[in-house]
């Protein structure tokens, strides 16, 4: 004590002066626990800033334990308005347009079974889709949490929507399937009884136009509802307001006899609106899930 | 004088339209005052007329980005800031980066929208990890840059403000700007300054910088986040102390810090918040029992475990001593803790939030009664009011004990030693021995005590009233205005010299309707004063007719 008193004074303000960014960081924390202008002579110091620069300096900065588990939530985003009844109805109609256009215009005699069938199997995948979803936002905040720059942020988040839109579709193709294979079930194709089972037979039932359709449906769905899990709810609107528009056009050209021969098999338009779409709105949602920022 | 009042606090101005800067406006009927607010809170219900609000936190105002060619200009200019806050070397480019942040703001207002993109993040990661950053205690994670980023977005909001206009309401049409604390408030002063040449005075209770430093220890950010704001705060603050005209520090020990933070001591006047609460007559007679009143928040900082100390030995001598402990729990569970501790000295204890309890009968040895009905019951229900804190900021608490003319005692920190001065007891802290010795030497003998009290009482009224700070402040406005030569309306025209003690302090005084009057009156008197105004020598009469007014009134001085 006697040869040298801010050792003492070191020792009891350790936390303090290891995790301070500045000599006025400790001076304030000195005066804090009743070190002032007074006491600052015991330490042969004429005031506490400069008692409080010695100690910056004699004593190493050292990590600390970092801040609680618990972190705060950033609001990233612009003021976002509270969500009301209006504005959860608007993606939900969107949605209902994208499914049920393509059956609008699918046929002259109506949809055939397998057209409808294979909505049903979209709508109840729709739904579905906020699993992926939300695995890719938990995914994010995990790795926002632990990933040292940017660069390795976006290298880490790369394969996950690739992986959150494979899974999905393997979903969609296996609701399609069962849908298909109900409708079998119920109404069997006239004709004659066609070898080669049950897979054979449900896969019959949908022409390649339809499975295309459907795959360009899972394309856009999929990444819809990533956008809106991850704070990107107008893109994911503004996406299924194109599909919507582009499937309207289709259903006005085909009942103006204006499209050609090869769109007109049952499928075709839709798969041709919803993939465009889908071709604009998956690189869109790459990036966007690549950005830090993009984790509310 | 036409002065913009700018203000930072988490109430809405309606909230406290007896505060502080109410005060000012009343007592100086003869200044135009302009409200200017920056919301820390969630924003008032209602507008209040005349106050022109922005809201400091919450979400992110909406607006576009810059567009590509100006977002370069802004990347440049960020980067600058950025690395001024963590390159130790780089500590210079700091008012460089932020002016010119505030130009490109003023021009499109994309800042904010700037500061929540992807560049700005990636700028403010390059700038952190670039060789030289001080990262001593932490490096930078993804997250931290996130966090970092958008505390930055809300300091520099004001930049943003749509408050930076010459014209009328404008900051660029009042003669003074009168910050009324420190940090982002000050933002909107030193930007008149710069683009307007308007001097502004800085007044500060509770020091900003210190705030942030006591609050970032508890704040949920790891060490670089903290490091990087805290260097935010402190440039700040010392660009504000290097460009304020005069610096109004509530107490000599926040004059003390500002001295410490570059301003300079010839710049600085110490002016003591008035409290309306000097006319209060003083407490009546003393309780029955010699009791000691203890008033602050419970937390380690005010120290009441010593208050508890030093009156189990006052009991001890003086078993019918009684103590209060007024204030509301700061840390939760921290009033068990003191319970705890009372108990282990043997003195018997009980909560009554609100109450003061009845005359005699069977008091308890300590009561915590928590928050008081009014402060002046409080100071009534005492012998002494004894300050034990270990650390003391602001004055508000102890000024009011000493208008009760009770005597105060108080340890010796902070801003108590200044406040109590000669006229009661001061301690040093931490030394529960010395603080019962020195009451039980009150309490036994009651001409001193009532000695002190009146001393006391009447040492507040003289330094305290709201009357002394108002008339400091009408002598510093009018000292700043006459002092300083690029004054805007005297040199609007563009190559015109600025000419240092133009006009007398009293010329900007008069405000714009008693220049008019005075127009109005010279006009009438005839013939000659119209000559003599024609007969004006050029520079000045060719300025245009918002001249003519100024001029008349020059005169007539």
């Amino acid at each position: 004590m006697a040869g040298d008193p801010v050792r003492e004074l070191m020792a009891a303000h350790q936390a303090v002066c290891e995790q301070a960014c500045h000599p006025l960081e400790i001076a304030a924390a000195l005066e804090e626990a009743g070190i002032g202008a007074a006491t600052a002579g015991r330490y042969r110091h004429g005031d506490v800033f400069s008692l409080a620069e010695e100690m910056f300096a004699r004593v190493p900065r050292r990590p600390g334990d970092g801040p609680p588990a618990t972190d705060r939530r950033l609001p990233v985003g612009p003021a976002a308005p509270p969500a009301s009844a209006a504005a959860r109805l608007k993606p939900a109609l969107a949605l209902l347009g994208v499914l049920l256009l393509p059956l609008a215009g699918a046929a002259p005699a109506g949809p055939g079974g397998s057209a409808v069938a294979l909505v049903l199997a979209a709508g109840a995948a729709s739904g579905a889709a906020r699993y992926p979803a939300r695995w890719v936002r938990h995914t994010g905040r995990v790795q926002l949490r632990t990933a040292v720059t940017i660069a390795e942020f976006r290298a880490r988040m790369r394969p996950v929507l690739p992986v959150a839109l494979g899974l999905y579709l393997v979903l969609l193709a296996v609701t399609s399937f069962a849908a298909l294979a109900v409708l079998t079930a119920v109404a069997p194709r006239p004709g004659p009884a066609v070898a080669g089972g049950l897979l054979h037979v449900v896969l019959q039932q949908a022409g390649v136009a339809q499975w295309c359709a459907q795959a360009a449906l899972g394309l856009l769905l999929g990444p819809t509802a990533v956008l809106r899990c991850c704070g990107q709810g107008g893109a994911a609107l503004a996406g299924l307001l194109a599909a919507d528009a582009l499937s309207a056009a289709g259903v006005l050209l085909r009942a103006g006899g204006l499209l050609p021969g090869w769109a007109v098999a049952p499928g075709a338009a839709s798969a041709y609106a919803a993939g465009a779409v889908a071709a604009v709105l998956l690189p869109y949602a790459w990036i966007v899930l690549g950005r830090p920022g993009g984790y509310p | 004088m036409r002065i913009a009042l700018l203000t930072e606090g988490t109430q809405s101005y309606a909230q406290r339209a007896g505060g502080w800067p109410g005060r000012l406006a009343e007592g100086l009927p003869e200044h135009e005052f302009q409200r200017y607010a920056l919301l820390s809170g969630p924003p008032p219900a209602q507008e209040e007329p005349g106050v022109r609000t922005l809201a400091l936190r919450g979400p992110r105002p909406a607006g576009r980005g810059p567009g590509a060619v100006r977002r370069r200009q802004y990347v440049t200019a960020y980067e600058q800031l950025v690395r001024s806050l963590v390159v130790p070397r780089d500590r210079a480019s700091f008012t460089v980066g932020l002016y010119r942040l505030a130009e490109l703001a003023r021009e499109d207002g994309a800042l904010p929208a700037f500061l929540a993109s992807g560049a700005a993040q990636r700028v403010l990661e390059k700038a952190w990890r670039s060789p030289g950053a001080d990262t001593a205690a932490g490096q930078p994670l993804v997250r931290d840059v996130l966090v970092a980023g958008d505390l930055l977005e809300q300091c520099l909001r004001p930049l943003s403000a749509a408050w930076y206009a010459a014209g009328p309401g404008g900051l660029g049409d009042v003669d003074l700007c009168h910050v009324l604390g420190g940090g982002p408030a000050a933002l909107p002063a030193l930007l008149a300054k710069r683009l307007y040449g308007v001097p502004f005075v800085l007044t500060e209770r509770g020091l900003h910088l210190r705030e942030q430093y006591l609050g970032y220890r508890q704040a949920p950010y790891r060490w670089p986040v903290r490091a990087l704001l805290l260097a935010f705060f402190r440039l700040l603050t010392e660009e504000t102390y290097r460009q304020a005209a005069v610096l109004t520090p509530g107490s000599s020990y926040d004059q003390e810090w500002q001295r410490r933070c570059g301003a300079a001591p010839e710049r600085i006047r110490v002016v003591y918040e008035g409290t309306a609460a000097v006319d209060r007559p003083p407490a009546g007679p003393e309780p029955e029992h010699p009791t000691l009143v203890w008033a602050g928040t419970l937390e380690p900082g005010s120290d009441p475990e010593l208050m508890l100390h030093a009156f189990a030995r006052v009991r001890a001598e003086l078993p019918q001593a009684r103590l209060r402990m007024y204030g509301v729990e700061g840390p939760p569970g921290y009033r068990d803790h003191c319970l705890a501790v009372a108990r282990r000295l043997g003195l018997s204890t009980a909560v009554r939030p609100g109450q003061v309890p009845p005359a005699g009968g069977e008091d308890p040895a300590v009561l915590f009664a928590g928050r008081p009905a009014s402060p002046a019951e409080a100071w009534a229900s005492g012998t002494l009011v004894v300050f034990s804190a270990r650390a003391h900021r602001g004055p508000r608490l102890p000024v009011d004990a000493m208008l009760s003319g009770r005597a105060v005692l108080a340890t010796d920190v902070g801003v108590l030693r200044e406040v109590v001065g000669p006229a009661g007891l001061v301690l040093p802290p931490g030394d529960p021995q010395g603080l019962a010795v020195a009451c039980l030497a009150l309490l036994g003998d009651e001409e001193r005590r009532s000695r002190l009290g009146l001393a006391g009482r009447l040492r507040v009224q003289e330094r305290f009233a709201v009357e002394p700070a108002v008339t400091a402040f009408r002598e510093i406005y009018l000292e700043v205005v006459s002092r300083w030569p690029a004054f805007p309306a005297a040199v609007r025209r563009a190559g015109a010299v600025p000419r240092p003690f133009a006009r007398p302090a009293e010329f900007w005084v008069a405000g714009r309707s008693v220049a008019k009057a005075a127009a109005a009156a010279e006009g009438a008197e005839g013939p000659e004063g119209a000559a003599e105004a024609a007969a004006e020598p050029g520079a000045d009469t060719e300025s245009g007719g918002d001249r003519a007014p100024a001029e008349a009134m020059a005169q007539a001085l």
